[in-house]
């Protein structure tokens, strides 16, 4: 499949290839823990610390942006420890692992919760979300001239975003978690939520949508 | 094309792929028949930049780093974990 760069990004007629995916800060591309999980499995010290050193941090990651904060990101991450190294020497596909991982992860912090606190009591429709007659407004009316990215490292516009994904529904704030922030592809994303890739790519689409309506508004 | 400032039901259909299209999810020609209409039409053009900033303010949370404090306390469990090596099926 043939892939051209765009302003640092991959711009591909995709299969669900995610073009932020070699950009995650910490991360590394997706077939270096496939490598960290061979090279641990065969007795590397380093590289089983550097993995669930990883783990944890996909851990913390996950239940800060899905689950909250607190106790449950530290409760996660002890989880991921855990499972990562009883399971980084029976992995017959390293390739497997960082959906593995997320899977875990996910698992861990859904069961630890009790309640989920702030779920919206229903899911906006798309009509309270999508332009009227009048057009969208931009974002920000002050700046119109900013480029998306440059509207993004805004400190006001990234609490809106934490207050918008926390009004998600949790499904839809995993995609986004998964897809957005963590860089898995959509066939990725759809392993790990155990739904179709048609499923992930409709829940992405609305929650976008509820997010650009969200940090679009006045409050 | 309509050059309209308000949401037609044309591109409320259209929004529909909005976001495949920003995925780079679709076949050539849909995709730049899409970008003509964007380039045309300011309220589905004002939608694609909305969603491109909404989309680059979830992968800029998403660069953030734990707090040190607690990648201090995941260094410590590891280590405890290695050390104690109490638990089976680890590495070889």
């Amino acid at each position: 499949m043939v892939t051209k760069k765009s302003r640092g990004r991959r711009v591909t007629k995709s299969q669900g290839v995610n073009p932020v995916a070699k950009e995650r800060a910490g991360n590394g591309p997706p077939d270096e823990y496939a490598d960290l999980v061979r090279l641990a499995a065969a007795g590397d010290a380093e590289a089983l610390d550097r993995l669930l050193m990883r783990a944890q941090a996909v851990a913390w990651r996950f239940s800060s942006a899905v689950c909250g904060r607190g106790n449950d990101a530290e409760d996660a991450m002890q989880e991921a420890l855990l499972k990562t190294y009883r399971y980084v020497g029976r992995l017959r596909e390293p390739e497997a692992f960082r959906s593995w991982l997320y899977r875990t992860v996910r698992n861990a912090c859904l069961i630890g919760r009790r309640k989920r606190a702030g779920e919206p009591a229903r899911l906006q429709s798309l009509d309270e979300v999508l332009p009227g007659p009048e057009g969208p407004r931009p974002i920000d009316a002050a700046h119109p001239g900013k480029g998306p990215e440059a509207l993004a490292a805004n400190s006001g516009l990234r609490r809106r975003l934490r207050e918008a994904l926390r009004a998600l529904p949790a499904s839809y704030r995993t995609i986004v978690f998964l897809r957005e922030m963590e860089g898995l592809s959509t066939k990725e994303v759809a392993t790990v939520m155990g739904v179709s890739e048609d499923n992930v790519k409709t829940r992405l689409y609305r929650a976008r949508v509820q997010l650009q309506a969200a940090l679009g508004s006045q409050s | 094309m309509s050059a309209a400032t308000g949401s037609s039901p044309r591109c409320r259909a259209l929004l529909l792929e909005l976001s495949r299209y920003l995925d780079g999810d679709l076949a050539p020609a849909r995709r730049r028949a899409i970008e003509r209409h964007l380039a045309a039409c300011t309220c589905c053009g004002t939608m694609s930049i909305r969603m491109r900033t909404a989309i680059a303010a979830c992968r800029a949370e998403g660069t953030q780093p734990p707090p040190r404090a607690v990648m201090v306390r995941a260094a410590k469990r590891v280590r405890a974990l290695i050390a104690k090596s109490g638990i089976t099926a680890g590495p070889r």
